[in-house]
């Protein structure tokens, strides 16, 4: 049943980035309409999904694929909500394939439980949710640092037909990641807090390498710099975005480091 | 009956007849009411705008154009020779087909613009207030405000830039959003970047800083645009405070450097500002462009933005003349309920349908009858029609001959309930006049 319903749910959001790709280059269409109404409808199935696997007496987040899949999820509803706010329909051109990319990738690790199966542990389930919904946040992110340097790149060339016009305003997108950021960031700093304290007060019990440690404390020092530069010292413009991305990276290594053999 | 519209634009006329044959808003009424006295005129409307001077009007007959020639010249003074050369002259299905063109702004001298819709618009009720439409006029020009919103709204013929000012506010929404609260500053107080930044003004933009050589021009443009204005001399804190500059001083060296550029932005903690060097020579060093955050444009740029719309625009016609096609050719379908022929038709065949209709429904009742006496009961249907619609169709030949045919005949179709029929839709080129162009 589930994976029936993933199926489906991977369906409607690879038609949906198509669309949304194709937005990006054809013009006056209803290509985005169409988009937006597949990432609804997929949604709602995957929805129904986490609340079916839920309900079978899984957390829905207990192995990794489970997780990403999680993650597709919390993606998706961003870019609605974004969608919703803002009304900026370019970014599903990249979330929306990021999504599916999740999922695929879920479908190709290997199921392996979290921390010994101790998931029904508070301690556990607040770090994993923490770093889920940090990380889908990160993703979106991330797909607006790329619009901006991509929006940026064609107004500097003076490059100002196609493609232009359907991405969003600098300062828009600018406002968004930040947005994004500052509610991401408080989260992984609570996932990160809860992990140390899980390990530490013995509530958790999961295998740690240096290596991990390094590789989550330069993912939050990347957004703690992206943050005070931008929060305190009140930069704009490009060099932020490239942080942005090296985040984005950072947080792909520390998953893949943490999550997968 | 004769729908018409007879007058010149800008690929037809240069700049000085066009001038001369203008008629000025405030006289718009009163030309009206003098050229609805001509006695031929039933319905009449004048579209005067920079770029042409159009009559439209229904009249008696095509004899009638002279009249209308005649009327032109004499209100506006000038000699009929002076300016039919430059006159082009559309009647039925085409005059139709004309305003729809101008409403959708493919008439327009910068395609698409959106100007012309309102120009419609106000020329419309001026002649509406002093009751120079009727039937004809009215649906007209209604249709044609409607085909100028569909043009805009289903196709991309008003997107993009149409001038200078509109490319700078483009640029702008890219790179800020929207304009609101934006800070705009002038650097050179000239007539053109007066308008630049009326337009960027109008389009939300917050507060304006004017700096100029001599404060005193200065402190009148500020003044003007509900401003402040400020010396040289306080320009650096100026462009640390403004989003959006616009420099077009006659300066022969340019006043802002990539040094100053690239120091300012430390201070404005880079935060994105957008330059727009209208000037000739160049107030602002190419070189400025190159810095983060610096979004330089030069007249050249925004130049090029405005014609690269045009050539985008111009990938639109088609769409819009296949909205212009599917209008007129519904207009033209009405137009020909009014006129004799085809409405004398459309009665018979209703009367016919009706008699058809209270035939079957009463049949039945009729059995008892021989096939003889129901013979003469269908003759007697037959002979009430006859009789009922005889006088109607009488007068409305008449009507054919009179100047307000075409109100006369919206009576008469709207009495019997007479409907545009699909066959009818679907052959326009039979229906109108053909029309007669002479330029």
């Amino acid at each position: 049943m589930s994976s029936l319903l993933l199926g489906v749910v991977l369906i409607a959001y690879f038609i949906s980035a198509v669309l949304y790709l194709a937005n990006l280059h054809v013009k006056h269409s209803r290509y985005a309409l169409f988009g937006a109404v597949f990432a609804a409808a997929g949604f709602v199935v995957h929805t129904v999904r986490v609340i079916v696997v839920h309900a079978g007496g899984n957390t829905p987040f207990s192995t990794a694929p489970e997780a990403l899949v999680l993650v597709a999820w919390a993606i998706v509803l961003l870019y609605l909500i974004i969608l919703w706010r803002y009304r900026l329909p370019a970014v599903g051109a990249l979330e929306m394939p990021l999504a599916v990319i999740c999922i695929l990738l879920a479908a190709s690790v290997a199921k392996q439980q979290f921390a010994s199966g101790v998931i029904s542990s508070g301690w556990l389930k607040v770090h994993i949710v923490a770093i889920i919904l940090s990380m889908a946040a990160f993703a979106v992110a991330f797909c607006c640092a790329v619009f901006y340097l991509v929006q940026n790149k064609l107004l500097k060339s003076k490059r100002l037909s196609g493609m232009f016009r359907r991405l969003p305003p600098l300062e828009l997108i600018d406002g968004l990641a930040h947005n994004l950021v500052a509610i991401a960031f408080p989260l992984l700093t609570l996932g990160i807090i809860t992990a140390v304290i899980g390990v530490h007060a013995g509530l958790l019990r999961t295998e740690t390498s240096p290596v991990k440690i390094a590789a989550s404390a330069v993912t939050w020092a990347t957004y703690a710099l992206y943050l005070f530069s931008h929060g305190v010292l009140q930069w704009r413009g490009r060099r932020a975005h490239y942080v942005l991305i090296a985040g984005a990276v950072a947080v792909a290594v520390t998953t893949a480091l943490h999550g997968f053999k | 009956m004769h729908l018409v519209v007879i007058g010149l634009n800008h690929t037809t006329a240069p700049i000085d007849v066009r001038e001369r044959l203008s008629v000025p808003e405030s006289g718009l009424a009163d030309a009206l009411s003098r050229l609805k006295m001509c006695g031929c005129v039933t319905e009449c409307c004048i579209l005067s705008t920079c770029n042409r001077t159009e009559m439209y009007a229904v009249t008696e007959s095509r004899d009638d154009d002279a009249v209308l020639i005649d009327f032109l010249s004499a209100l506006t003074g000038v000699p009929k020779a002076d300016f039919t050369d430059h006159l082009y002259t559309r009647s039925g299905h085409k005059a139709v087909d004309h305003l729809f063109r101008v409403s959708a702004g493919l008439d327009s001298m910068m395609l698409g613009e959106p100007q012309i819709l309102g120009q419609v618009k106000s020329a419309y009720c001026v002649a509406g207030d002093c009751s120079c439409t009727g039937a004809v006029l009215n649906n007209l020009f209604q249709q044609a405000l409607a085909v100028g919103k569909r043009a805009r709204t289903e196709t991309d013929i008003a997107k993009g830039a149409f001038s200078v000012g509109y490319a700078a506010v483009e640029l702008a929404n890219s790179i800020f959003g929207d304009l609101y609260g934006r800070r705009i500053l002038i650097v050179g107080a000239g007539k053109m970047s007066e308008n630049t930044a009326k337009r960027i003004i109008s389009n939300g933009a917050g507060s304006v800083t004017v700096a100029n050589r001599t404060f005193e021009r200065a402190r009148k443009l500020a003044e003007e645009l509900g401003g402040v204005a400020v010396g040289f001399d306080a320009l650096d804190q100026a462009l640390i405070d403004a989003d959006i500059v616009i420099s077009s001083t006659g300066a022969t060296e340019p006043i802002i450097t990539r040094q100053t550029m690239a120091k300012l932005m430390r201070v404005r903690h880079e935060r994105p500002v957008f330059l727009i060097d209208i000037a000739v020579p160049r107030d602002i060093e190419p070189e400025v462009g190159e810095l983060d955050n610096v979004f330089l444009y030069n007249i050249d740029d925004l130049q090029d933005l405005v014609e690269q719309s045009v050539r985008e625009r111009q990938k639109e016609i088609e769409k819009v003349e296949l909205i212009i096609e599917q209008e007129t050719r519904k207009f033209t379908a009405w137009l020909k309920t009014l006129e004799v022929v085809p409405l004398i038709r459309l009665l018979r065949e209703r009367f016919d349908s009706i008699r058809d209709g209270e035939w079957e429904k009463y049949r039945g009742r009729l059995n008892h009858l021989n096939d003889r006496d129901r013979e003469t009961v269908q003759a007697l249907l037959q002979s009430v029609i006859n009789k009922i619609s005889h006088h109607p169709m009488v007068r409305i030949k008449d009507y054919a001959n009179t100047h307000d045919g075409y109100g006369k005949m919206d009576v008469v179709r709207e009495l019997f309930g007479v409907e545009i029929t699909e066959e009818m839709e679907e052959a326009p080129e039979a229906s109108a006049p053909e029309g007669a162009e002479k330029e």
